[in-house]
């Protein structure tokens, strides 16, 4: 399966779940690639296994993980890089990512895995372990990856990077690249910043040189209670801040292949695909413009 | 300590390599230990650690009501949460996929009040764990070839390899009728089942063998007779055909004929093997 894009053309995928398996494989072809979450294909077979398959087969897909924690002080388990790169030989990806975070740890002595997404102090300490991490998985899994930016309910004390620098020096130090996610950004500036969110992307994306970032990701979530913080659930259409905050990222980074993400409250298929279809035309605008 | 040991912001970079370490650790802990003393010493931000301890505690408890649905369709959702709260802590996830998390789960129930008080609890446990794993298990069919060492081979040298699907096991609790109560997709065969579950349930010395297999993607489950029990274990135990039809010379009802074709059907055999 292969891609050829214009300057002014982006590729748009849709995150792919459960309950539209049907509908991908029954409808007519109207997204460029599909993204799966990498844990949710670890069974040796299966019905699951079975429609990524032939998935496969239709679509370009960009296997998403989840769980590898590459920042976190643990190592990567063998035996979840082991799974991974099963997959990978079975589905052939055209992109792999995972996220700037940490997910290992111990407790009691034992191996947990936190379940969850967790930050990172960006310093150079967790620099310099997260890239040993990126290097050894790159290596093992023969494969570039897309570290991804998270949306963070806490911070650590510890940090004195800014994560968009830390993310720039770890692709300079690993060759890995970025997956940009707007809406993270945007969740942290409401939850951290000032909450201006044209602001705080305009701010990362600056700090990203031009040509590292490999994939978008775009989401909604849904509106905090007052005083509350505001949780990144996918569970929304992309928000008005996060579509402008997207047109910046494309006038910077340029034809970047991009992603609508959705997750919780999943609407019908046809909705993602209008969400697709609504980057495509903002995406063609931009770089139109961009390019005359 | 020269320069050259410190960051931009002049901290000495030695202890935050402690720290960095450190911090993880406290936030970990911090997250699965509910003792607002931990919340208060922490140094986090409060709002933020309970996003992280609600996120997990959703996380968890949607892993195991997908992985264990006849359990959760029985137990009240208040008590399934306690229940999930409580096996985070004694068996937390440690492979980076929820999917495999739960094996200890159905030991876990026959530990607690709940499960002392609805005994079959544990063993509806074990069905949901095997029909889970048959569900994301290898995709394995019959090497056909392999069926005419029944014709050719000698009985005592014969063995059955059984698809890693297959799983085999008793119970005292009428499992079979109460997995169709809550998962048959035909309404009135959910009520019957369900009639039948009770009815069971009051009545004592009940033993039902439950087998757990997998045509092609949905596994299925029924329950086997005392012969076919008797037979489908000593062959899952490593012993001959000839062995395991030797187990079964009293009785008159058992044909291996029509085993052998509802086994075929069922797609239970992987390949028969001489020694």
């Amino acid at each position: 399966m292969t891609m050829s894009v214009t300057n002014s053309d982006v590729i748009v995928g849709v995150g792919l779940r459960h309950p539209h398996f049907t509908d991908i494989l029954t409808t007519t072809k109207q997204i460029d690639f599909v993204e799966v979450h990498s844990e949710n294909f670890f069974g040796q077979g299966g019905a699951a296994l079975s429609v990524l398959t032939q998935v496969r087969e239709m679509y370009p897909v960009s296997l998403h993980s989840t769980s590898m924690g590459l920042g976190s002080t643990q190592n990567v388990p063998m035996q979840y890089l082991a799974s991974l790169k099963t997959l990978m030989e079975k589905i052939a990806p055209f992109m792999m990512s995972e996220h700037a975070c940490f997910t290992w740890g111990q407790k009691q002595g034992q191996l947990i895995h936190s379940g969850d997404l967790l930050p990172i102090a960006h310093n150079k300490k967790t620099l310099t372990k997260m890239s040993e991490q990126v290097d050894k998985v790159q290596n093992y899994l023969g494969r570039q990856l897309i570290i991804e930016n998270v949306s963070a309910y806490v911070k650590f004390d510890e940090s004195y990077l800014s994560e968009a620098d830390f993310l720039a020096q770890l692709c300079q130090r690993t060759g890995a690249k970025i997956l940009l996610d707007i809406n993270n950004i945007a969740v942290n500036s409401m939850n951290f910043e000032s909450g201006d969110i044209q602001q705080s992307v305009a701010d990362y994306i600056n700090e990203l040189p031009v040509a590292s970032v490999a994939q978008i990701h775009l989401a909604g979530c849904s509106e905090p209670l007052t005083g509350e913080m505001t949780i990144d659930d996918h569970a929304r259409p992309v928000s008005d801040d996060v579509w402008l905050g997207y047109q910046q990222a494309l006038t910077r980074f340029g034809a970047v292949p991009t992603l609508i993400e959705w997750d919780s409250d999943l609407p019908q298929w046809s909705v993602l695909v209008d969400e697709a279809k609504k980057a495509r035309d903002i995406a063609h605008a931009v770089l139109t413009r961009k390019s005359a | 300590m020269n320069e050259l040991g410190k960051n931009e912001t002049g901290r000495n970079e030695s202890t935050i390599n402690e720290s960095a370490k450190n911090e993880q650790h406290v936030l970990l802990e911090v997250i699965w230990n509910d003792e607002s003393i931990a919340l208060e010493q922490c140094g986090f931000n409060t709002q933020g650690i309970n996003i992280y301890r609600k996120n997990l505690l959703a996380n968890a408890q949607r892993a195991l009501s997908i992985s264990f649905p006849t359990v959760f369709e029985l137990l009240d959702s208040d008590i399934s949460e306690s229940l999930v709260y409580q096996f985070l802590r004694v068996s937390p996830p440690n492979l980076g996929d929820w999917t495999q998390w739960g094996e200890k789960f159905p030991h876990f129930l026959g530990t607690t009040e709940v499960g002392t008080d609805y005994p079959y609890l544990a063993d509806c446990a074990v069905l949901d764990w095997h029909v889970h794993c048959a569900l994301h298990g290898r995709d394995q069919t019959l090497i056909s070839s392999t069926l005419q060492l029944l014709s050719e081979g000698q009985p005592e040298q014969l063995f059955i390899a059984f698809n890693h699907n297959v799983k085999v096991f008793k119970t005292a609790y009428p499992l079979t009728e109460i997995f169709q109560a809550h998962h048959h997709s035909d309404e009135l065969q959910r009520k019957s089942a369900m009639s039948a579950a009770k009815k069971a349930l009051s009545e004592k010395n009940i033993e039902q063998v439950v087998m757990i297999f997998r045509p092609e993607f949905q596994p299925q489950v029924t329950t086997l007779s005392a012969s076919e029990g008797t037979f489908m274990f000593s062959l899952l135990s490593g012993q001959s055909l000839a062995q395991s039809l030797d187990a079964l010379k009293y009785n008159n009802e058992f044909s291996f004929e029509q085993w052998l074709f509802i086994a075929i059907e069922r797609n239970l055999i992987n390949l028969i093997k001489e020694k």
